[in-house]
This record gives C-alpha cells, structure tokens and sequence, in this order.
C-alpha cells in the first residue's frame, strides 16, 4: 500500500516539471503542432502523394481498351454496389433502430446484441459465413436440395456488403435516437400528429445530418471492401477485386493497378465532399402530411407489421447469415482437426504465425494512435486553432477512412517504398497506423466533447497547470474510452485485408491471418478441406469477440 | 367548454411513487397552478393527464368522459414546454401551422388562424425567420400560439418561463394570462416560483412527495395556509414552536420561550404542542421607547429589497426574527441597532400542530 | 487582499462585442453584483477577470499589478461556473481539497482544511458522496465548498443560486452572501435576478450588451436609476411619455398624451422637451375615483392580481394608457374588483425623469 503510494509520488514528481513546462504557451503550440505535422505528414500526404508519384505508369494502360474497359466496369459497379447497398440499409436499419431504442422490453436487448454481430466478426469470416450460408451445401442451399442458391459473384456480393453495413446504420441511428430530444416528437405529438406523421415530419428532419453521415459511413465501408468481398466475388470484379487480381498476377499489373487506385481515390473523395456538403441541404418531403392514411399506418397493427417486417429482413439477410461462420468449425471439432490445430502441424504453423503478425502489427498501430491521435482529439475537440481550422481538421481526419482501403494500401506502398524503402513489416504498420487513425481520433474526440470544459477552467483557476489538469481532469475522465477506443483500433487493424493485400507482395514471407484465409477460403483443397478453413476463420473470430467483449464491459464500468 | 376530473391517478417508476392517489377538479375556463418542489412530481402529473405518459392507475376526464386510454394526439390538448421545444428545422410560421396542417385543415383555414395568433402574441416577427435567431421570450411566446392554433380549449403549460431571464419571466407571464382569459381557455400552469403562480392563477394546488397537499385560491393559500409546509412554501415565514396555554371562543393564547401570542386560530386544546407561524409582512414594528416587554428586540441586519426592506430582529430569547416593510409605509425609517418592539394582528398569528418529523423535515424543500 | 481594476477592457467574438470598453473598479472586500439580461456579457467579464479569456484591448490589475498576461492557476482566484462543474470523478472531499492540493499543500493537511470548509456548508457528513449523489442544492453547496477552500481572495461567481428552484433561491442568497463576508473575500456575483442583486450586492453593476448602464450601491441603484433601462430593470416601474410643457424653481408640468398634465419635482429640462416620466408601481397609489388631489388620473381596473407581499392593480386610465399599482398587503383593506372606476395619483416627488431618444421607449428598456 505504502508502496503505491510512494510510487505515485515519484510519478508526481517525475510529471511535475512537466506540469509547469505546460504553463508555457510556447511549449502547448509546440506539442500541438507536433500532432498536427505527423498528422499531414503521416496520414494526410502519403496517400494522395503515392499513386501520383506513378501517375507516368498510366499511360501504357490508356492505350490498352480491353484493360480500360474492364477497370471502367469494376469501378462503376463499385459505386452502383456502394450506392444501392446504402439505401437499402437505410432503409432495412432505420426501422430496426427505432424499434430498438422505442420499445420497452427486456428482449430488445437481445435484438441489440445481435445486430453488432456483423460488426464482431471480422470481414472476411463474415464473408466465409456468407458464401457457406448462400451457395454451399452446409448452408440454405443444402436445406433446398440445390447446388448452389446464389453462386459467387455480383449477387453474394451486395448479399454481403448489405450484412457487413447493416449494423454501421443500426449503430449510429441507435446512438442518435438515443441522444436525441424526444420532446420535438412529443411537441408534434400533442399538436394532433399521428406517431408517424410526427416522425416523419420532425425527427427524421432533425436527424438528417446523422441519417447523411451513416449513409456516407456505410458507402465509404462498402466502396473500400476487399477481403471479404475477394472470398465471395467468383469471377466478377469490382474496383477493389480489380487492384487485388492486378496485384496477385506474375509480374504485378502496375499500371492498371495504379491507374484504378487514382481513379477510386479521387472520385470517393469527391462524392464524399459532394454528400457531405449537399446532404444536410437536402430537403425531406417535409410539408405534405395525409393525416387518415399516416394515422392509419401509426396504430399498434401496422406499427407491429413493421417492426416484423424489420426483424424478418434482419434474421434473414443478416443475423442468420453471420452466425454460419460456426457451423464449419463446429464440425472441425468432431473430425479431430482441432487436435492438428493445436499441434501447429502442417499448414497451422503459418497459420498461428499469421494472427502473430496481425496482432503485433495491430499493437504497434495502436501505439502509434494513441500517441499522436489523442492530441489530435484534443485539437478538434477544443478548438485549438480556431472554429475554421477546426471544421477543415475534421473533414481532413476522415480521408483515410473515405479512400477505398486497396487504393489506400497501393498508394502508401508506392509512397513508403519510394521514400523510405522501409522493410515490409514497417509498412505495414505505417499503413495500419493510417487506416485506424480516423477511428482513433474520433472515438477520442467524441470522449473528450462528453466531458465539459468548465471542468478544466475550474481546475486551472484552482491552481492546476495546464498538462496537470489534462492528466488529473481529462484521462481519469475518458481513460475507459480510451482503454475501449485502442481495443477498438486493434480489431479494425487485425480485421484488415485491403489495404495489407496492397502492401504484401503475392510472394512476401509476412502474411496476416486475414490476407491468409482469403486464400484458404478461395482455395479450400490446398489446406486440407473446408474443416480447417473453418476452424481458422473461427479462431480469428473468436480472438476479434474477445477484444469487444473487453470493450462492452469496460464502457459499461464508465456509465 | 372544458372540465377536468382526475381521480386516484398514480404513476410509479419502478420503486419511486411519482403520483400518489392524486384526485382534483378542474372547472372551465379556470388557470389552475401547480406548484412544488423539485421532485414532487408535478411534471409527471401533466405529462399523464396530457397522455404523454401513461399512469399506472387512476382516471381522468376531460368533459366527462374518460380519456385515459386515448393516444396523446387525440386528446386535443395544447401544451407549452419549459424546453420551448420550437422545432429547429421549420420556421416561424410553419411552427404555428403545424398543428392545423397535420390536422389536415384547408391551407386558408391554417393561415388565418396563424394571422390571428400572431396578433394575439403581439410578436414583430417576421415569419420565415427561424427559431434560433429569436429571444428566449419571443420563441415562448411562438411555442404558445403554436399550442394554440390547433384550437383546444385546454392548455398545459409545464415550466413555461423556466427558461427565461428573470425579467422577461415577470412580463411574460402577465402576457400569458391575458391570451388564456381571453380565448376563455382552461389552464394547468406548473411552476416552481409561487410568485408567478399566485399572480396568474384562481387556484394553486402544492404538491409535495408526489401528493397535493393543498389546494386553494392564492390569497387564501398565503394569509391562512392548511399546513405547516405550504405555509413556507409559499412565502417566507417565522417559525415558533411553543404551546397552547388558553382557548377562549374566538382565540387562543399561546405561549412560546416566554413569548405570549394570541391567535384568531381555534379548535386547538390547551396543552397542545404547536408551531406558531408568523409572515414577515403581517409584522408591524416601531422604536421602542418603554423598556421593551413582550414581543421586542433589536435590529441586527438591513437589507435594502427595492420596493421593500427587510430587517432582522433578535428577539429577547436571541431568536431571530424577519420582518419586511414596504418602502411607502416607513420601511426606511429603521436603523441596525435600533432597539425596536414588534406586534401582529390575531388573524394572522397562524398556528400548526407540532410535526411528528419534527419542523425542519417537515418543511424541507428537497 | 486583491483589489480588482479593469480599464478599457473590450472582449469580442467574432463580430459580437461581448464586452464593450469596460471600465470598473473593485474595493478589497467588496461584494460586487453584475446584473445583465442574457446575453449581454457577464459571464465573458467572469472569463476574464479569472484569465480563462484574453482581453483584445485594455488592462486588468490586481492590486495595481497588470495580470493580462497571467494565466488562470497564477491568479490566486476561485471560479465558481453556472453549472457547477463538480469533478464527477471525485468525491466530494476531494473536490474540495482539490484546490489546496494542486498549490502544493500536504494530501493530510488539504483533506483537514476541506473538511473544515465542509463544516461551513453543513456537507462534512456528506465528504465521502460523489456529485452525482447530491440534490441541486447540496452541489451547490460544494461548489462554494471547493471555491471557499482554494484558499483564494476574489472570489467570481457566475449565477450561483441560477439552477435552484425558486424558493430555495431566496434562502440561499443570504447564506451565500453571510459565508463570503464572514470569509472577508472579494467576490463578483453574477445574476439576472434583480432582487438577488439587491439583496447580496455592496454594489451591483448594471450591464447591457456588454457595457455598464450604471454602477452603485443597490439603495443608489434603486432609487436613481441613470438610465431609462436601469429604471425598468431594476424594479417595477410605470412608463409614461409627455411634453414639458413649463417649469419653474419648484418643478415642471408634463403634458401626457390626451393632454393630461402631470406636476414632476425636476427642473433641469427646458419647456418644450419630450420627456419619459417613469414612476415606481409601489409608489403608485390606488384612489377613490373622485380623488381630486395632486396628479390624479381616473380610469377603470383592468385586472388585480395577487403576489404574496402585495397586490398589483392594472389600470386603463382614460387616455387609454396601462398603469400598474402595487400595494402591500398589509395596506390591502378591500379588493378592488375589475371594472371598477378609480383613480390613480402619485407625488411629484417619486417620478424619474428621462430625455426621450431616437431609438424610442420601447427599444430603449428592451430586455434581450
Ligand atoms: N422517466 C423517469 N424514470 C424514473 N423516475 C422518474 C422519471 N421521471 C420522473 N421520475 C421521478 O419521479 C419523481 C417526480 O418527477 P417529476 O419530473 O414529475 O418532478 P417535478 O415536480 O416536475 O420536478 P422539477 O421541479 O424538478 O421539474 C422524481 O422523483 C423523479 O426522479
Ligand atoms: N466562446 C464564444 N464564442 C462566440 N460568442 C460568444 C462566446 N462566448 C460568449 N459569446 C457571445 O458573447 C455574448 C455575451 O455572452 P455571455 O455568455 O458573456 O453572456 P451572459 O451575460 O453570461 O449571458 P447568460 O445570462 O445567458 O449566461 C453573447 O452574445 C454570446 O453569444
Ligand atoms: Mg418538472
Ligand atoms: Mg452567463
């Protein structure tokens, strides 16, 4: 006891001349600029700088019409799958949210949890989940006696992304009704709104700029898609599995590669400064209320018709689906492959050497963000530059997350291997390091906004240097945010396939656990059988569902 | 016309007894108030009456007839939130037409209503402006005419000022009462200020702990209160615990440390513990120029009120006692020091039974 | 002991000028209300007194030492904000002792001085609760608690009493003000409530878009107002507009309108001049209506409402204007009744005189 305390106080007196070098304006701006240089340094420049720097590569690939009319189709169905997947979400998720967050019974719970179950599992397992469910025998297609219900390709692929961006819109929906006034709605609802009219006509009005940037998050996901969309795509392509296969081919496809890479990363940045600019001007359909009809739709019957509507489309193209992922592990489990697994024989060797190097590069990136992400927060949080800057800041954050994560990944490799020739392993942490930042430093931002800045003023006018009462105010505040924000920054790294794929050459030696099941999914017979792909896909499950178990508990010790 | 009965109505929240058996009358065209403290429940109260909320048991009747099972919207109520709650999406004008539109009235028909009320609320806004450019006081006074244009005749008004500067508070206030007498409606104003409860409304009901303690006209409420809380609640008072010590017809004699009171208060016995309870402004005080038997003492504190001052007064037995005298009646003829003998009229020498909690429990606030 | 001076001190947010080339002096000791509408800038004043702002322009000292430069820690004040910004993750012992902690007292020696403070606020059986865990009030409580205990000599407050029910209000305004003399600090209150002013304020500070409408002690403030807004704010007050019709050495005759006069104790506007006569309600006396004494208007009661203390009385008088009497209960013999014909009169005496301006009544006591 008289132990910890002494070494609190050692630490107290290590951080106090840190406390009053705070005091320094000069020595914030300093530190704050640090974060700001890393951040156009780091994360901002290399990408938009990477595909540039080749842009000379293209014009071979001009003059080659099969080549460019291929790369024409797979970026347009990018867009097409983005677009329509979104709104089908919107549509499929919002009903689901409002049912979440409005009706009042234990069960809903269980609606909850398991409308995060896309979420837990990583995406190229949820695309194995997805591919087994829709066209192998274990799965719908079994029970119906047919071969295949729906084969790889276009079909299974917007099967897919529907599922993987469904639970982006429940989520977000869910924390802004949730945070949202009801007041507005009751207000609508005692002036003689039916509940329908009244959200119809007031809520979703209110929320559109939630409604635009969950639209925009889930277009974002499904444009930037690899992985898994690799593992159920057959032989169609889209922009991503275009790069992908010009990347696998012997030599490499450079300039086709770059050349799609360019196009994705300018056009998704451009929609999604067009989406964000025009989305909040949209106007809804807001004046015309049809009172008999509106009021009809709002009574218990057809809100319950609705709500099972929701759910059905849930269970069937969502919840259902994902949870197949088991079902070949399950088996691996009765013919003795766990046994073999647990050996590291044969192919497990690799096998357990990749979920190695995934989490390692998965902790480095995470160390590398809570560096230099969290003063980041602070800056956009806190306005430190001013209410311009900040607004630009903000918008600049979500580039790594807007570029589709193979353009992303080919763009940096160029980058890193033409300035640094940084060994492959660096890379790819930089390349992580970039790809969760965005997450990283809102999650951060949103902990910091909760908590007032009265809190700090009082400290400093009680006595308390700036950097002492960011340490005695603001980390005991948001330290399980950011405990729950780094576990979170480590899953999305293990879970990434597209911007790896990039920078791993088809022949590195380094490989990580999901680069590697894309290839044991797509290639069952040269591991073993579909047990083994199974039980690997379940094993890299089950450590993603750990670290988010982690993060439900710690969160629900904040609140 | 409208009338409301609500009877037995409880709510509870898992443990917490919100409403407790609440039952009251309200008649047309009357302002009723309901104050309270924090907590007591007095949102809850309309919240369910107004169908916001559902109660656990109990009835209401509008007009007669039992609405309880009716959704909000149907209940053709208005309603003013302390949140003003103006939706920041809509102008002015589609806030105040709101009510009419998703009622599905003739687009004419919204108008004129809407060109009334704007007349009424004596508001120089223009109407395509939005909420949020508008004074707290003028987007309360939106948030009224648009509770009204719908054209319900009973308004709930939760906090309506709540928001609002302290000034603003003491104007608007009239003004409401003013819209509400003549259209003739019914109203429930909550408040937590028992000034701005007493100058607006015909009757006051006090809650406390999720129950109506009392309910009574406001003058009747301040100069003979039924309790020993709502004595405090509303307005300041003295407290003296003493006993009663003779009963005669018409008063009795009560004696407390020393001091000897009478009261104009009767069905009290001899012997009997009580709490004597004496407002600062029934208390007439001059300088003393005998040597001071009975109710005197001496000033220990002044201070200036504007329209008022308010003086304490240590008492023979060191209690301290407030008294507050206008400014037009000599209120500033006194200074600290001043040796000074007190004295207050039978009627209003109000006296309590002694509260088994004790006077400081019971007359808590929170 | 600090004594607080702000000269030509301007504050701007973009293109609102929160605070307009302010100009104050406090007194060691001295309990200074600034009263303002919202809006028109006393908590950015607090903002920069207590360094947390930096002022564009002008100087702000502390016992003659310029601390524009200083930064908040350095200032040897307590701030006690709007909401009270308890540190939720404390209890409320070590919010308390937060203050003499962080200036580098002993953990033991910070915790003994915060539970005495405690005492002082009647919370020591409470020091081991988390905010959270309090009513409105005893929070309240703590944050004085906290501001008490930094050991600090000016104390700022913003709307201290501001989140409380309205009751609870009245009897805290005198222990707040008892505690923070029996402690002999400084302290600037900050408030919209004019009575709360009065009643803690030495001198209140009367601010309106950013700039001071008058400064004096409430008896002062009350009784002069400087300015037409002052006499609207502060107090209950009739308004009515006229032409100065003559003056001699005693006084001067107003002509209202429908050429009513009216007699003013004031002699220093010329005849001619258009006037606003403002006159306290509790000045205003209610009178049979064939009153025919000094400065006697008839007119019908238009409505009577209740409030406590008194009773205000709104009269149409018959030129159409709205006048409003308030008369104390005690006074209260029989309730006038709406409808009822009477008079209202008051001394030349008790009327305020202002030049009318451009801007016009209505814009010139507009509360914002
Ligand atoms: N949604 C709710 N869930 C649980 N308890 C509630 C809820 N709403 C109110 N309560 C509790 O019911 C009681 C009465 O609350 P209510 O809001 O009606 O009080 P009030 O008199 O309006 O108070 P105030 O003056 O603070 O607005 C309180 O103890 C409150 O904590
Ligand atoms: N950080 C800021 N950025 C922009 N404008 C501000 C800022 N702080 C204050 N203002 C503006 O300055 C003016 C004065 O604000 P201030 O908060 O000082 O008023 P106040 O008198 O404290 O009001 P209230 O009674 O509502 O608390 C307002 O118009 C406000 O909108
Ligand atoms: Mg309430
Ligand atoms: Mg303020």
């Amino acid at each position: 006891m008289s132990n910890l305390s002494s070494t609190k106080n050692t630490i107290e007196k290590i951080l106090r001349p840190l406390d009053r070098l705070s005091a320094n304006p000069n020595a914030r701006r300093v530190t704050y600029a640090v974060a700001l240089i890393f951040f156009v340094s780091m994360i901002l420049i290399p990408p938009i700088i990477g595909v540039v720097l080749k842009w000379n590569l293209i014009g071979d690939t001009l003059q080659n019409p099969i080549l460019v009319a291929r790369a024409e189709s797979a970026i347009l169905a990018s867009f097409a799958i983005a677009s329509i997947v979104s709104i089908l979400d919107l549509i499929a998720g919002l009903p689901t949210a409002w049912f979440i967050v409005r009706r009042k019974a234990k069960w809903i719970n269980v609606v909850d949890t398991l409308a995060d179950i896309p979420f837990v599992i990583p995406t190229v397992a949820l695309g194995f989940s997805i591919l087994v469910f829709w066209s192998q025998p274990q799965g719908i297609s079994g029970l119906l006696r047919i071969e295949s219900l729906i084969s790889p390709g276009l079909g299974l692929i917007m099967l897919l992304h529907f599922a993987f961006s469904y639970p982006i819109i429940v989520r977000i929906m869910v924390g802004e009704l949730q945070s949202y006034d009801q007041v507005y709605e009751i207000a609508g609802r005692t002036l003689g709104a039916s509940s329908l009219t009244a959200a119809r006509t007031i809520t979703l009005p209110i929320l559109k700029p939630a409604l635009v940037s969950a639209f925009l998050l889930a277009f974002c996901r499904s444009l930037s898609e690899t992985g898994a969309t690799a593992v159920v795509a057959g032989a169609f392509e889209n922009g991503p599995i275009f790069i992908r296969n010009a990347l696998s081919s012997v030599p490499p496809q450079q300039g086709p590669m770059v050349l799609v890479s360019l196009v994705l990363i300018v056009t998704s940045c451009a929609i999604f400064a067009f989406i964000s600019i025009l989305g909040p001007r949209l106007r809804f359909p807001v004046k015309k209320v049809w009172p008999n009809f509106e009021k009809r739709l709002s009574n218990p019957k057809s809100t319950l018709g609705r709500d099972g509507l929701a759910l059905i489309v849930f269970a069937i193209f969502v919840a259902i689906p994902s949870l197949f992922v088991a079902l070949p592990g399950i088996i691996a489990f009765t013919d003795g492959t766990v046994v073999a697994a647990f050996t590291g024989a044969g192919v497990w060797g690799v096998y357990w050497g990749s979920l190695l190097t995934s989490y390692v590069v998965a902790l480095a990136a995470t160390l590398m963000n809570l560096l230099v992400g969290f003063p980041m927060a602070v800056i956009i949080t806190r306005r430190k530059f001013g209410t311009q800057v900040t607004a630009l800041l903000n918008a600049l954050i979500s580039i790594p997350i807007t570029i589709p994560s193979v353009a992303l990944g080919v763009s940096l490799s160029l980058f890193w291997t033409a300035f640094g020739n940084l060994p492959e392993l660096w890379t790819l942490i930089l390349v992580h390091t970039t790809i969760t930042y965005t997450y990283f430093v809102q999650a951060m931002a949103a902990a910091i906004e909760s908590v007032p800045e009265e809190l700090e003023s009082v400290a400093r006018t009680l006595g308390a240097h700036p950097f002492e009462t960011f340490r005695k105010i603001l980390i005991p505040l948001t330290k399980y945010s950011i405990f729950s924000g780094a576990i979170m920054v480590l899953t999305r790294s293990v879970d990434e396939t597209g911007a790896t794929t990039a920078v791993l050459a088809a022949t590195s030696q380094i490989k990580t656990a999901p680069v590697l099941l894309v290839n044991w999914i797509r290639n069952p017979a040269s591991v073993g059988g579909q047990s083994v792909v199974g039980l690997g896909v379940l094993f890299l499950v089950l450590t993603t569902f750990i670290s988010l178990l982690v993060i439900r508990l710690v969160l629900r010790r904040e609140r | 016309m409208t009338t409301v009965k609500v009877e037995n109505l409880t709510k509870k929240y898992g443990e917490i007894v919100a409403l407790d058996k609440v039952s009251f009358e309200i008649k047309d065209k009357e302002y009723l108030a309901i104050i309270g403290p924090s907590g007591c429940g007095k949102t809850t109260l309309i919240k369910c009456m107004s169908g916001i909320q559902s109660p656990t048991g109990g009835d209401i009747y509008f007009d007669g007839k039992p609405v309880k099972d009716l959704p909000l919207e149907e209940r053709g109520i208005g309603y003013v939130f302390q949140e003003i709650a103006l939706f920041p999406h809509m102008n002015v004008w589609d806030n105040v037409t709101y009510g009419p539109r998703v009622k599905g009235w003739p687009g004419d028909r919204a108008a004129k209503v809407a060109r009334e009320l704007f007349e009424l609320i004596r508001l120089s806004v223009r109407e395509r402006e939005y909420p949020s450019s508008l004074s707290g006081g003028a987007r309360q006074k939106i948030g009224i005419a648009r509770a009204l244009a719908s054209g319900s005749d009973l308004l709930f008004l939760d906090e309506p000022l709540g928001s609002l500067d302290a000034k603003v508070r003491t104007e608007l206030r009239y003004e409401i009462q003013n819209i509400i007498r003549d259209l003739g409606l019914t109203a429930v104003h909550i408040t937590h200020d028992q000034e701005e409860a007493m100058s607006v409304a015909d009757r006051i009901a006090v809650m406390k702990a999720g129950r109506i303690v009392e309910i009574d006209e406001p003058s009747k409420l301040y100069s003979n209160p039924e309790t020993l809380f709502v004595s405090n609640f509303v307005g300041e008072a003295n407290f003296l615990e003493g006993i009663v010590t003779k009963v005669t017809d018409d008063t009795c004699l009560v004696e407390s440390q020393g001091l000897s009171l009478s009261s104009t208060e009767k069905s009290k016995r001899e012997g009997e513990k009580i709490v004597v309870a004496i407002r600062p402004d029934f208390v007439s005080m001059e300088k003393r120029v005998n040597n001071g038997e009975g109710f005197a003492g001496y000033i220990e504190n002044q201070d200036f009120e504007g329209s008022t001052i308010r003086y304490e007064v240590v008492l023979k037995d060191h209690r301290l006692f407030t008294i507050r005298l206008p400014q037009i009646l000599g209120g500033l003829a006194f200074n600290i020091g001043d040796e000074v003998n007190l004295s207050v009229k039978p009627e209003h020498v109000l006296i309590y039974p002694y509260p088994e909690v004790g006077v400081q429990k019971e007359l808590a606030l929170a | 002991m600090p004594e607080v001076r702000l000269s030509e001190v301007s504050k701007s947010f973009g293109r609102i000028e929160a605070i307009h080339h302010f100009d104050l002096e406090i007194k060691s000791g001295e309990y200074i209300c600034v009263l303002g509408p919202t809006g028109s800038g006393k908590t950015t004043l607090l903002r920069l007194i207590a360094g947390l702002i930096c002022p564009d322009d002008g100087k702000i000292t502390f016992d003659g030492k310029l601390v524009n430069d200083l930064s908040p820690e350095e200032r040897d004040i307590a701030y006690f904000p709007q909401q009270y910004a308890l540190f939720p993750h404390l209890n409320v012992l070590e919010n308390v002792a937060f203050g003499p902690k962080t200036r580098g007292v002993a953990y033991e020696e910070a915790k003994t001085q915060a539970l005495k403070v405690l005492e002082t606020v009647k919370l020591d059986q409470r020091a081991n609760a988390f905010p959270r865990e309090l009513s409105g009030g005893m929070q309240q409580r703590v944050a004085l608690a906290r501001a008490l205990a930094s050991g600090a000599k000016l104390l700022l407050l913003d709307e201290p009493l501001g989140a409380l029910d309205a009751r609870l209000r009245v009897e805290l305004r005198y222990h707040i003000k008892s505690l923070v003399k029996s402690a002999g600090l400084t302290a600037i209150h900050v408030t919209h409530d004019q009575r709360e002013a009065m009643i803690v304020a030495d001198r209140i500070v009367v601010l309106r878009m950013g700039k001071v409408e008058q400064v004096g002690t409430p008896y002062h403030i009350y009784q002069s107002p400087a300015t037409l807004f002052v006499a609207n704010f502060v107090g209950e007050t009739n308004f009515l507009e006229g032409t100065i019709k003559s003056v001699n050495s005693v006084g001067a005759l107003v002509e209202l309108q429908d050429g009513f006069r009216v007699k003013v104790q004031e002699t220093s506007y010329l005849s001619g001049e258009e006037v606003v006569l403002a006159i306290r309600q509790e000045l205003t006396s209610l009178m049979p209506v064939d009153y025919d004494g000094e400065n006697a208007i008839q007119g019908e009661v238009k409505a009577v409402r209740f409030l406590g203390d008194s009773i205000r009385v709104e009269v149409i008088l018959v030129n159409n204007l709205l006048i409003s009497a308030r008369i104390p209960i005690s006074q209260v013999k029989i309730y006038p009744k709406v409808k009822d014909k009477v008079a209202i009169s008051f001394k030349p005496a008790d009327v305020f005189v202002f030049c009318t301006t451009a801007r016009g009544l209505a814009k010139e006591i507009e509360v914002i």
